[in-house]
């Protein structure tokens, strides 16, 4: 099958858009094409310049980040018709019918897209979060053309997927330093700067900022990551590819720094004894991935809090409130990083189970059996 | 009423000024007043510290924000604020 899978995702937070880039490179890896499209890159100029702003703004304020997951997204900017009508020349000449997607803004393309092709397609929605998120509100298919896995299950059903971003195992606990990532998710939202103080004690606190003003209350024990300011995720690199956040370890890197296979910081993560960051969606990913506990500060919104709830349910996450009562005990961080790896051992892995559904399973197959044989030939 | 609109005026004068005068009570506060998501976002906010509420944004609708005076009513339903 010579088709491309299409990736739907958004830029508004990196928790839809760094999985995405994962389920790219597993296709890949498996012989399939894969293209991604980023739903801010279709916006209206104007509106285009705004998802920026918001991110600023969530970035500088707590309350504008809650206020602005709460209000209704049919409010939410307009698409650029001609943007929208080359994406739907480009499908149809390629024969587009298989998708992913991220994010529940692309339902109103997609119903447009085959109401206008008259393909029959198979669309994936995957739910990043437990909870439902301002892009899936008012998700609705009564002709049950959109097939729905939620990676982190739901109430009724436990988890049985998971992306496995990385072939490589998890670091044991006990080979961590005494090391701990905050964060803010990808555009820093939420309350981890202000509980800077509070988390000092901890050890070595390895930080994602945002913008260069930030270092000012560097303290030298600490590592300090800052995120490109002017890298967006609807922008593509020389190749027409979309990359990881580019990343520069502040004082140490004089450049950004991207990589093919993985966010700069999502290897600070896996030789970390914990991340501490608000609850999103992507922070849980990463957690499963590097089997590093999450320790939850404040949610910005209720699907953040849902995420919250499951992991501290299945004793992969632990609120700061209730950590600090057990004393910041690593010990019960290590119980929580042995969940994890129980999960992320068990679970099956999400993408080659849909190319196999799909039909794509017996070229990956053989790209898998070809990549094995050259390999052994290479020892030889 | 006159303290949204002062509200309004203060948030659309951040790209040009505006006086609270020049806002018309009917008008729409996305199509007609102008303002898009993120000053909507702002507005809120500055609404809620004003008159010391807290909105209901589970409940906010398309048509709270079909006029100033229907956004008034809203707020004023929130928790029985003096608008």
């Amino acid at each position: 099958m010579s088709e491309a899978v299409a990736l739907l995702t958004s830029g508004m937070g990196l928790g839809v858009y760094v999985p995405s880039l994962f389920l790219r490179n597993q296709c890949e890896a498996r012989g399939v094409k894969a293209r991604i499209y980023v739903y801010e890159e279709f916006l209206e100029q104007d509106k285009k310049k705004n998802v920026k702003k918001y991110q600023e703004c969530f970035h500088q304020s707590y309350r504008a980040a809650v206020a602005g997951h709460k209000i209704p997204v049919r409010f939410a900017g307009h698409l650029d018709e001609g943007a929208l009508s080359g994406l739907f020349d480009m499908w149809k000449e390629h024969g587009q019918r298989h998708f992913i997607m991220l994010s529940g803004h692309w339902k109103s393309v997609l119903d447009a897209y085959q109401r206008e092709s008259g393909f029959v397609c198979s669309v994936e929605c995957l739910r990043m979060d437990y909870g439902v998120t301002p892009s899936w509100r008012g998700f609705c298919d009564p002709g049950s053309l959109y097939h729905t896995t939620w990676l982190f299950g739901t109430p009724e059903q436990a988890m049985e997927y998971t992306i496995q971003a990385d072939s490589r195992p998890a670091i044991p606990f006990e080979e961590r330093g005494p090391r701990y990532v905050v964060h803010g998710g990808g555009w820093g939202m939420g309350t981890y700067l202000d509980r800077m103080e509070e988390l000092e004690s901890l050890g070595q606190l390895d930080i994602t900022l945002h913008s260069e003003k930030e270092m000012e209350n560097a303290k030298a024990k600490n590592n300090y990551y800052l995120i490109d300011p002017n890298w967006s995720p609807w922008m593509r690199n020389d190749n027409g590819r979309h990359i990881f956040p580019p990343t520069r370890w502040m004082l140490h890197e004089p450049d950004y720094i991207t990589s093919e296979e993985h966010p700069y910081l999502y290897d600070v993560c896996r030789k970390a004894l914990a991340i501490i960051s608000k609850p999103g969606g992507g922070t849980l990913l990463d957690a499963i991935c590097t089997a590093t506990p999450v320790v939850f500060l404040e949610p910005i919104a209720e699907h953040e809090r849902c995420n919250a709830q499951l992991f501290e349910q299945i004793g992969c996450g632990i609120s700061l409130e209730n950590w600090k009562a057990e004393g910041f005990s690593k010990e019960v961080l290590h119980r929580l990083h042995e969940n994890l790896v129980n999960i992320r051992n068990q679970a099956k892995d999400f993408m080659p189970f849909l190319l196999k559904k799909w039909g794509f399973s017996s070229s990956a197959d053989a790209a898998i059996q070809n990549n094995r044989e050259a390999s052994e030939w290479a020892l030889k | 009423m006159e303290k949204i609109k002062e509200l309004l005026a203060e948030i659309l004068s951040e790209n040009s000024p505006v006086s609270a005068e020049e806002i018309d009570e009917n008008a729409s506060l996305l199509d007609e007043v102008g303002l898009d998501s993120l000053q909507l976002i702002n507005f809120i906010l500055r609404v809620e510290d004003e008159f010391d509420i807290e909105i209901d944004f589970e409940n906010l609708d398309q048509e709270h924000l079909a006029s100033v005076t229907a956004f008034a009513g809203y707020i004023q339903s929130c928790k029985g604020a003096n608008v």
